[in-house]
């Protein structure tokens, strides 16, 4: 039960029928380098427990070094765990019929550099099963949904960052995978990707796939997260859901839209009088969406 | 399907703008340059200079094209780990399926370069023209010619009913020349020729032709029921120590055209780089670009330094092959147990590749 299920000729023949029903499980997982030339081992993982119903979303929170993109590689199957058992859709993600249902955002680009967009998007599409017929149409649908489409004949290496992180997010995606895992989705991301971004994000939960979330900034990724796991230095700081993480007397972020300033004004002086503390106002990064759409929709006289 | 999308990637990453620039100095080397007045050679002498010219040619897309190809094949582990392992890691295939669909399409690509190469070369060399084609190489007894008068004699039983032979000799000290003769005896019919010879000399002749009975028994060219051929190798005056190369006797045949030249030692170069590339492949999960380079390259510089052919390994001839293009001759086809060779190296060098666990172990 303890031992890596990778490398066994009928893995999951022994699975219980609870654990064929989860999206991810994943038991006393550990996952640890070799450093100093071999002579020592550095853990990354120290016994990783967690489930999580098909379905749902897991946002993954920690800082950095704390083992989230570790934790999503074993996910991925792109890694095996030194020990420990990990099952993704009830089956091991060692074996290719597994992976083709998951989808991985990594942390950089690591698609072929040397392929323009659309033809990078179409192949990983093919080897991910997408049937030929619906092949094309599905990856102009990607590329237009991350706003990729004017670039689809660029070179992937010649992406920007923000450029490459759309690419990732439509290569995870365009085959409609059961699982969707996401190491720093926001990461480089403009306003206008933030609002793909969670688009995409909740057209596949729509659909039924599970999401498995990883960031640094609780703020990117709790709004689509159902359960939270916080790793810190490898260990499960805490499990539960958002709500969670901000008890009575904790600091939570309120995002306000339609009100003006003198109803705002009142807002804040409510929650003085409440005993609260007002931490900050800032602008949400809506804002900039907009602002952006009005621009581009203004009068080519306007744009100086 | 994807094992062929996959292929069809792999071709084209290996047909990048690299070998395609090595491929154009090629064709500029075969068109810029006056062969004639490079190699001092009349311009009569048509059969050695066109193969001469062919030999360089061959030589420089080796150096140039094939060895571009075998240090990509070196450094694809580490381009792999280097940039795309999270992307083919996590792709629904097995290692070995990606492994063979690379080095397939490596050796597709390969396939391309080598016939643009026997293309562009046998554009530099010109119009066909007729020349011998070696049907096979002899392996003498130890001949030398010491004494004044010395004579050596050797019998060969599996000589072809007609043709020519050619036996390559060398002066050994004791002088600057030497005035030999050598005779071919069939049954009651001779042919001879005797020459001056200096440091290294060509002897050719024409065997005697095989009676008729002994024609209608062999089928072949080189049938075991011809009648044997004796040689005889005689000094004719003082002079030199005259000594012939151990694998000097040529059986050769006339043919209408010599572009099968370019085939046969396109047909080496790619069995070879098949087989090289896979190996390199093979090592590159293991060792470092570098090594696995040196490795895959190393077979074939044990097989070239041990100046023996090794059946088993593809293009262990080809320096002796170029030799006989460079000396105007088609060489032999290669064997069958070249390409068994070559399947077995390719089958050792993908399965050591894919021993290698995919996903990176703790």
């Amino acid at each position: 039960m303890h031992g890596s299920t990778h490398g066994q000729a009928s893995p999951h023949a022994h699975l219980h029928s609870a654990e064929r029903e989860l999206a991810l499980h994943l038991h006393a997982v550990r996952q640890s380098y070799p450093f100093r030339l071999g002579l020592s081992r550095k853990e990354v993982l120290h016994g990783i427990d967690c489930d999580l119903p098909r379905g749902a979303s897991l946002g993954l929170v920690g800082p950095n070094g704390s083992g989230k993109s570790t934790l999503l590689r074993l996910l991925a199957g792109v890694e095996s765990p030194q020990s420990g058992r990990v099952l993704v859709l009830g089956a091991t993600p060692a074996e290719a019929a597994t992976r083709r249902r998951i989808g991985w955002l990594a942390e950089e680009l690591p698609h072929p550099r040397d392929m323009r967009a659309r033809a990078a998007l179409r192949f990983t599409a093919a080897l991910y099963g997408v049937p030929r017929a619906e092949l094309d149409a599905r990856v102009e649908r990607m590329l237009e949904r991350v706003g990729l489409a004017s670039a689809a004949t660029v070179p992937l290496g010649k992406f920007s960052r923000g450029m490459a992180r759309r690419f990732g997010l439509a290569a995870a995606l365009v085959h409609e995978p059961a699982l969707v895992l996401l190491d720093e989705p926001t990461a480089g991301l403009d306003a206008p990707g933030f609002a793909v971004l969670a688009d995409l994000l909740d057209e596949a939960k729509a659909r039924g796939a599970s999401l498995v979330v990883a960031s640094h900034l609780l703020t990117d990724i709790q709004a689509h997260c159902d359960r939270l796991l916080v790793l810190v230095d490898g260990r499960v700081a805490l499990s539960g859901t958002p709500r969670d993480l901000a008890p009575d007397g904790g600091a939570v972020d309120f995002e306000v839209a339609g009100l003006d300033a003198a109803a705002l004004a009142a807002l804040e002086a409510d929650v003085r009088a409440r005993g609260g503390r007002v931490l900050g106002r800032f602008a949400s990064p809506r804002n900039l969406v907009e602002l952006y759409r009005n621009f581009r929709g203004a009068p080519p006289t306007d744009r100086r | 399907m994807n094992f062929a999308r996959l292929v069809g990637f792999a071709t084209r990453r290996a047909l990048g703008s690299g070998v395609w620039i090595a491929l154009g100095f090629v064709v500029l080397l075969g068109c810029g340059l006056d062969w004639s007045g490079a190699t001092g050679l009349p311009s009569g002498d048509a059969p050695v200079l066109r193969g001469l010219e062919r030999r360089a040619l061959w030589l420089a897309w080796l150096g140039c094209v094939g060895s571009i190809a075998l240090v990509r094949a070196a450094r694809a582990h580490a381009a792999w780990r280097e940039h795309e392992f999270d992307w083919i890691a996590a792709l629904p295939l097995a290692r070995r399926r990606w492994l063979a669909a690379t080095w397939l399409g490596d050796a597709l690509a390969l396939f391309v370069l080598a016939a643009c190469g026997c293309l562009a070369i046998e554009f530099a060399v010109g119009d066909a023209r007729p020349t011998e084609r070696v049907l096979r190489m002899v392996e003498l007894p130890p001949v030398a010619l010491v004494e004044t008068h010395a004579r050596v004699e050797w019998t060969l039983d599996d000589a072809p009913v007609s043709g020519r032979a050619r036996l390559e000799l060398a002066l050994a000290g004791g002088g600057r020349a030497a005035e030999v003769r050598w005779i071919a005896k069939r049954g009651e019919l001779a042919t001879a020729t005797a020459a001056t010879i200096g440091l290294r000399t060509t002897l050719g002749l024409e065997l005697p032709p095989a009676d008729v009975e002994a024609r209608a028994a062999t089928d072949g060219e080189s049938g075991a029921n011809a009648q044997p051929v004796a040689f005889v190798l005689e000094r004719l005056a003082p002079g030199a120590i005259v000594v012939a190369d151990p694998g000097g006797l040529l059986l050769t045949q006339p043919v209408e055209s010599d572009r099968a030249a370019s085939l046969w030692i396109a047909s080496r170069a790619w069995l070879a780089l098949c087989a090289a590339d896979a190996l390199a492949l093979g090592f590159g999960a293991w060792v470092s670009s570098a090594s696995a380079f040196g490795l895959a390259f190393g077979v074939w510089l044990a097989a070239w330094f041990a100046l023996r052919v090794e059946p088993l390994v593809p293009a262990s001839d080809l320096f002796g092959a170029l030799a006989h293009v460079g000396a105007g001759l088609v060489p032999t086809a290669p064997v069958l147990a070249n390409v068994v060779g070559a399947g077995l190296l390719v089958v050792f060098g993908l399965e050591l590749g894919a021993r290698r666990p995919w996903t990176r172990q703790p």
